[in-house]
């Protein structure tokens, strides 16, 4: 590729040495391959094999001239780090700041590298000048590093510090998000990724030249598909080590200058002026855990809600929907449970290890249960709706009544699972009501939804299934017998991401009061 | 592996998630820890191995004083009382070690039994010496999350001269595979997500070993053994090791991955007992380790790999390991000569 005759390019080239200017086959004499690392530019997706190819790209591309900037940023080590990591982070921002001075790198936030074992950090004495023709020693390199690494161990403590303690559970909960396969797990569940995507690409015009707020982005994939649908801004936020991929990802998909990743808690004030002190048009999140409220994460996004979403926004998704329905099924119950095993483990009596298996009739367990093991039509005991559901009512009682669809021999427990709807206006802040999303499409409403109930494809949610104890179990129940009650949803301890579903449940005329009982169950 | 501390859990066999890797599954029961005793339960190669091991060889455990290292449900406690020990005492950082009181009592053991909650390097043990020590310490790679260290201090600490371990020797193996399809599944998945370029992830997804079962018929070389630990001799320092090996082509085929697992071995036992978690035969909880290289081998019958494993503790965090595989196919077919070498962690 020969450069387009350029004065300013020349005088570039002319700064940096010749030795390291054209050697692209880089070969040495026993025919071993060396193996460089390809890098990436600063301004755009574009990799470069070398750095001489990278000055060239650099100019040729973007008017940046690296080794002038260099030249005046001075030849300490950490000041090339720190220029590099500054350079990537404007660029991402879609700014090619082309007079730099030493003065506004100084920052070590600086330190912190933003592109993964960025090859350029290592490349940088290719660049910068030697000092006093005295080449670094060894271990003046080695010293270098150490401190490098020191400073940005303790840049890490202090941005740590900064949001004050930060808990275990919280760490462990965000942490359990930087695995892959995790993400893999979603990104692979069809129903959930399928249903942001279609309800998005069927309604570019919602997206068109709007700003979005992506709440715990993850890997960036709702970001890239509303980038797609034509949003003039994403900002993606997550406060998990996956955002580091995140923002390759973004970049890899020429995404870069819409999309800008934050690594954060959506409270923080510092992606406050990251927005730059606006509003979003759109926020968009998969916020939903087990059992819908398993997790807490809700609440982040209504903080970010009342916080960034303009007043006619849309909130995406628009609503959920909690639904109940009564399992009958002992050899479902007896095969979860697995009694016997523990009844007679090896001939040793080992039943109390029941009582802390991830199954039991005291936790809420995760499990998906078959159509034929309920013993009722579903009943929708909580609405909601996104765009004015406080934090508050986050717990709450509900009522529900169901009617007994098949006599049954007992009462297993309580399945609860809920319906995402992705409502377009004008409709997207009514109510939708007891409508299934299953039966969403042909009840011929707007927009796309989906269920995590028994009658849905599975998803990674499954369902959140509340055993009965053994002595509340045994009830008989017969066609059209009405069953009603209370459901409680309750955070416990001060632990914000755990939770307590109660239920209580009585026949409708039941005067004996055969048919009549409650429990509570957790999730934790 | 019973120290519930260990954040790898996996399903039960028979639920929905079966089958799935392990670290799926890990995300699915994270919020209950305590998974992995049930699934070490129901492993029957691995707690039948034991039984026999301590069954078949009462005059050995008679009137004896044992010790259970990382105890868990205390099922190796309640061998050794009915194969005659005088007393065990077991041993567990976790919270397991109430419920494990309770069925040492619902067995009518607690006379026989002492179980002590804390670091091994921290309880007051009821005896100052003990004549056996048993221990299921092994994780997934022998050596992952592996308690293997906590036995080797229970054992210079404790263990009287000529005592006993249960199990003593530990093998590992290693083995090339065929596993084309899998590999792009789990690989290839990231080139193009939902019409996305996700590729950052594929190099992570590269050094993640995975573990998983692998199909006897994907295995396209004899297996080698390339280290062996004997309980009686090894020490820490030991856990940190490179050993060369050579896996030698049993058919034309292609490799995509080393698979790696142990054998066990208790060689004090009147009739030596082993059991192995290698693909030839019966599932253990523990499977095989898969650790996929950057390139396809195309191999000839006959032909050889050579390399070596490479493993320790990672330095940033003790409990992970870092493992590097060097790999050459020794073959005079220069086109399809090829080596390289694998950087894997687990974490």
């Amino acid at each position: 590729m020969a450069p387009p005759p350029d004065p300013f390019l020349a005088e570039e080239l002319s700064d940096s040495e010749p030795e390291q200017q054209v050697n692209l086959d880089d070969t040495d004499e026993e025919g071993d391959i060396e193996e460089q690392e390809a890098l990436t530019c600063f301004f755009c997706v574009d990799k470069l094999p070398n750095m001489s190819e990278f000055i060239m790209h650099g100019v040729n591309k973007h008017q940046f001239g690296l080794v002038k900037t260099v030249r005046r940023i001075g030849n300490d080590y950490l000041d090339g780090v720190r220029l590099v990591n500054y350079l990537r982070l404007e660029g991402a921002k879609g700014n090619i700041p082309r007079d730099v001075t030493r003065e506004e790198i100084q920052d070590d936030k600086y330190l912190q590298t933003v592109l993964e074992d960025d090859p350029l950090l290592y490349s940088l004495g290719d660049v910068i000048p030697p000092e006093d023709e005295h080449t670094k020693t060894e271990e003046e390199m080695n010293e270098l590093v150490e401190e490098l690494q020191r400073r940005a161990e303790e840049i890490k403590i202090a941005a740590k510090n900064e949001d004050g303690d930060e808990s275990r559970r919280d760490k462990d909960y965000f942490n359990s998000y930087a695995d892959p396969q995790m993400h893999k797990t979603m990104i692979t569940d069809k129903v959930r990724t399928e249903g942001y995507r279609d309800f998005i690409y069927s309604h570019p015009e919602l997206f068109k030249g709007k700003t979005v707020l992506d709440v715990g982005c993850g890997t960036g994939i709702l970001s890239m598909f509303c980038a797609k649908a034509g949003a003039k801004k994403v900002f993606s936020v997550d406060n998990s080590d996956i955002v580091k991929t995140a923002e390759k990802i973004v970049r890899k998909n020429g995404f870069g200058n819409i999309i800008e990743v934050y690594h954060g808690k959506v409270e923080e004030s510092r992606l406050a002026s990251l927005i730059g002190g606006r509003k979003v048009d759109i926020i968009i999140s998969e916020w939903m855990g087990y059992g819908l409220l398993f997790e807490g994460m809700l609440e982040s996004v209504l903080n970010a809600r009342d916080k960034y979403l303009k007043p006619d926004g849309i909130m995406l998704p628009t609503h959920c929907t909690l639904r109940i329905a009564p399992l009958s099924d002992p050899e479902f119950v007896d095969n979860t449970l697995d009694k016997k095993f523990w009844s007679s483990v090896y001939d040793f009596d080992m039943s109390p290890m029941q009582e802390i298996l991830d199954v039991n009739d005291h936790d809420i367990a995760v499990l998906t249960v078959a159509p034929k093991s309920l013993a009722a039509d579903s009943f929708m005991f909580k609405e909601l709706n996104m765009n004015t559901i406080t934090a508050a009512e986050l717990q709450f009682s509900a009522c529900y009544r169901l009617t007994i669809s098949r006599t049954v021999s007992q009462l297993s427990g309580w399945v609860i699972w809920f319906d995402t709807f992705f409502v377009p206006p004008p409709h997207s802040r009514d109510l939708v009501g007891d409508i299934k999303a299953e039966e969403w499409e042909s009840c011929g409403r707007a927009g796309i939804a989906f269920t995590t109930g028994p009658m849905g494809t599975e998803t990674h949610w499954q369902q959140a299934v509340c055993l009965l104890e053994e002595k509340r179990r045994g009830v008989e129940l017969a066609e059209g017998t009405e069953v009603e009650g209370h459901i409680t949803y309750k955070k416990v301890g001060g632990d914000q991401r755990a939770l307590e579903i109660g239920v209580s449940w009585h026949a409708v005329g039941d005067e004996g009061r055969l048919v009549r009982g409650k429990q509570v169950w957790e999730m934790e | 592996m019973t120290d519930s501390n260990t954040s790898l859990s996996a399903p039960k066999a028979g639920d929905a998630l079966a089958g799935m890797p392990h670290s799926e599954a890990h995300y699915f029961n994270s919020y209950n820890h305590h998974g992995i005793h049930e699934e070490m339960l129901k492993d029957e190669v691995r707690t039948r191995s034991y039984r026999d091991a301590i069954y078949q060889n009462g005059h050995l455990f008679k009137d004896k004083i044992v010790l259970d290292v990382g105890c868990g449900t205390s099922i190796l406690s309640m061998f050794a009382v009915k194969a005659g020990a005088k007393h065990v005492i077991g041993v567990d950082m976790s919270s397991i070690i109430e419920k494990a009181k309770e069925i040492v009592e619902q067995n009518g053991m607690s006379d026989k039994i002492t179980l002590l909650q804390g670091k091994m390097e921290e309880v007051v043990l009821p005896y100052p010496k003990v004549d056996i020590i048993i221990s299921e310490w092994m994780g997934y790679f022998l050596l992952y999350e592996s308690m293997m260290d906590t036995v080797l201090y229970a054992r210079d600490k404790y263990l009287v001269k000529d005592g006993l371990i249960f199990p003593d020797k530990a093998t590992i193996f290693m083995a090339g595979i065929e596993d084309g399809e899998y590999k792009d599944e789990k690989i290839g998945f990231w080139d193009n997500v939902w019409g996305f370029d996700y590729t950052p992830l594929k190099h992570t997804a590269l050094t993640e070993p995975l573990v998983d079962t692998v199909d006897i018929k994907a295995v396209v070389t004899d297996p080698t053994a390339v280290i062996t630990f004997d309980l009686y001799t090894v020490t820490v320092a030991d856990l940190a090791f490179r050993v060369p090996y050579s896996l030698k082509m049993r058919r034309d085929d292609f490799v995509h991955a080393i698979i790696a697992w142990f054998d066990i071995e208790f060689a004090a036992c009147h009739k030596p007992i082993k059991f192995s978690t290698g693909p030839h035969t019966k599932y253990t909880h523990w499977k095989q380790t898969v650790f996929y290289l950057k390139d396809v081998l195309t191999v000839e019958e006959g032909e050889t790999m050579t390399g070596e494993l490479e493993c320790k503790p990672s330095e940033k965090n003790h409990r992970d390991l870092d493992i590097a595989i060097t790999y050459k196919l020794n073959t005079e077919d220069m086109h399809r000569q090829a080596a390289g070498e694998g950087f894997y962690k687990m974490c």
